[in-house]
């Protein structure tokens, strides 16, 4: 993107954001529009359970709209809900006091695409364990692959979600790579 | 991987995700033609792209109706105006409070745990356990404010500022 189309993209959000704030409902609606599925991401690839995920999602949004004042524009409305939402997520994730057994299978749709059955079979195969293998990481890798392969967010921008330096994040996606390419072979 | 391979790293995701271009796309080849490691990231990157997440039916509506009743003004408590969401708690501020809440700092500093940074405003909230109560309520009757801080995290500047004088005092 050229430094025009960045300050365009900027400014759109900061009038987003002061319509959101001052209670628009069409611009909390377009807040809402434009980020939930990364943020349920999040919470899912933090939680493992999508009905513990969705829950988060929207208590994350409840509170990045109480919380609004306090956002300056500093990091990218994005990052700065994911970061909400990796608390919220990890939060909701130490209160499970009966901890249910973790769905193995992730619910995905696996993107196959092709005529020939036999070789949907196999895409499908090869997806459902690769999503189940990413479930498998580490949080910290877990979440590095899932941003970067999945949302394209930059090392930079998934250091500032996780609280971590951009090399601590390019590390982590790098780590897991590799070990995801072990679980798979 | 060797320092090659990092060169290659983003054209690995633009090639699963199909929007590498062709000369960027000629050289990963090439390379790709010598790196069996490489092969392999590529082959696991397009298998995890195979499978994204399904989001549930009917988030999006749900969350959008959180928020707008979220965002939703409150009956003012008091003449002079709406009060908004996140002020309603200060609002509601009263004596009572005080000491209450110097207990919970005291315990906090006791603890190790500092309160948050309110300076740094472009933070994300520590919002850690803050939903195992409701702020806007009466206050928590157990104690597990004290441990998460979740009233801390909640008081503006001005507050801690005040309760700060009144531990000195």
């Amino acid at each position: 993107m050229s430094d025009d189309t960045v300050a365009a993209v900027e400014a759109e959000e900061e009038a987003l954001v002061a319509r959101a704030r001052a209670g628009d409902e069409a611009a909390l609606d377009a807040v809402v529009g434009l980020h939930y599925r990364s943020v349920y991401e999040m919470a899912y690839r933090v939680l493992g359970e999508p009905e513990l995920a969705a829950d988060a999602t929207q208590d994350t949004f409840v509170k990045a709209i109480n919380a609004l004042d306090r956002f300056r524009g500093e990091s990218s409305l994005r990052t700065w809900l994911l970061r909400i939402a990796t608390n919220t997520a990890r939060s909701v994730g130490r209160r499970k006091t009966s901890r249910r057994e973790v769905e193995l299978v992730p619910e995905t749709q696996a993107a196959t695409g092709g005529s020939d059955p036999e070789q949907e079979t196999f895409v499908r195969s090869e997806a459902e364990r690769a999503a189940r293998a990413l479930q498998e990481l580490p949080e910290k890798q877990r979440l590095a692959v899932s941003f970067r392969v999945y949302q394209g967010l930059s090392h930079r921008e998934i250091g500032e979600v996780l609280g971590s330096s951009e090399g601590a994040a390019r590390v982590n996606y790098h780590l897991g790579l590799k070990r995801l390419r072990e679980l798979l072979a | 991987m060797n320092m090659g391979c990092e060169f290659f790293a983003d054209a690995l995701l633009e090639r699963a995700a199909g929007v590498l271009e062709p000369e960027r796309s000629a050289r990963l080849d090439a390379h790709l033609a010598d790196c069996e490691e490489c092969g392999e990231a590529l082959r696991t990157i397009a298998a995890l792209k195979a499978a994204p997440l399904e989001v549930p039916a009917g988030l999006e509506d749900r969350v959008r109706s959180a928020v707008r009743e979220a965002a939703r003004p409150v009956a003012p408590e008091r003449a002079g105006g709406v009060i908004s969401p996140q002020r309603r708690w200060r609002g509601r501020w009263r004596p009572w409070a005080v000491p209450l809440a110097a207990a919970a700092a005291a315990v906090g500093i006791w603890l190790g745990v500092q309160a948050p940074d309110t300076s740094d405003v472009d933070q994300a909230p520590d919002l850690v356990a803050f939903e195992e109560y409701d702020p806007y309520g009466d206050w928590p009757a157990d104690g597990l404010f004290i441990a998460d801080q979740p009233v801390l995290s909640e008081l503006s500047v001005e507050e801690l500022e005040y309760l700060l004088r009144e531990l000195e005092s």
